[in-house]
């Protein structure tokens, strides 16, 4: 009985860690560097549009640094995509730092 | 007993347009210049569903959500979406007109001012939309590019 307990403990731990595995490695970062943000409205149309776009996770616009740093997961999408979505929000993505 | 309770409670209708706890606040009264030089009234579209747009040639995101205002306006139009594009400074008439031509817009559009937007709202962010319904009232002001998905679930339940 004692036995099967740990057996299923162990199970369960194993799960948890793969798990949590799996999630860090879904998880990227990048930094878009971006032209022609002029204001903060122009940041949040950016920031808008990213948030609404299936795997991302997070994301932080600033129209003084002219950049868009990214979290999300790249089994759902990609950083071409992302530079996708900015470019459709009328201002043109210039690489990545 | 207890059914009849529930039977009761799951009777009660409640119109669709009721929003709890939420005042509405009338739109003020707009009058402008069309591109044309025409006087623009807000108030002959009462009845209607207003989008009112507020945005500049000089502004990427209000360049960008353009062409699905016009996708808008063209699919919904018949619901009684009416799509209404108000300039904002600076802006240069020439270049209005040159753009909306360009894009085929299919939508009324005035010259506004900075005066004109902080009627709704105080900020400087643009795209700006309005949403007014049909009795006139401002339900919603929407900033930045207006997405599909707001479109959905923040103007169309008012058509």
């Amino acid at each position: 009985m004692h036995k099967g307990k740990t057996t299923a403990l162990v199970a369960f731990a194993l799960v948890l860690a793969f798990s949590s595995l799996v999630v860090s490695a879904a998880s990227a970062t990048v930094t878009i560097r971006v032209e022609g943000m002029h204001c903060g409205g122009c940041a949040s149309s950016v920031e808008k549009k990213l948030k609404a776009t299936d795997g991302v996770e997070e994301v932080r616009v600033s129209f003084e640094k002219k950049e868009a740093w990214i979290k999300f997961d790249d089994k759902k999408t990609t950083v071409a995509r992302l530079r996708e979505v900015i470019n459709s929000t009328g201002f043109k993505t210039v690489g990545e730092k | 007993m207890l059914r009849r309770i529930i039977f009761v409670l799951l009777t009660i209708s409640v119109p669709q347009d009721f929003t709890f706890g939420q005042n509405l606040r009338k739109a003020p009264s707009l009058e402008l210049k069309d591109l044309r030089g025409r006087t623009f009234r807000l108030s002959d579209y009462k009845g209607k569903v207003v989008l009112l747009n507020f945005w500049a040639t000089w502004c990427p995101p209000c360049r960008a959500e353009m062409p699905d205002l016009v996708g808008m306006q063209r699919v919904y139009g018949s619901r009684g979406l009416q799509v209404i594009g108000i300039t904002y400074p600076p802006q240069e008439r020439g270049e209005v007109r040159r753009f909306i031509r360009k894009l085929k817009v299919n939508y009324p559009v005035a010259f506004g001012t900075k005066e004109t937007k902080a009627l709704f709202d105080q900020g400087e962010t643009l795209p700006l939309s309005v949403v007014i319904d049909r009795e006139g009232n401002i339900r919603d002001l929407i900033e930045g590019i207006l997405l599909p998905e707001e479109f959905e679930e923040r103007i169309k339940p008012l058509l």
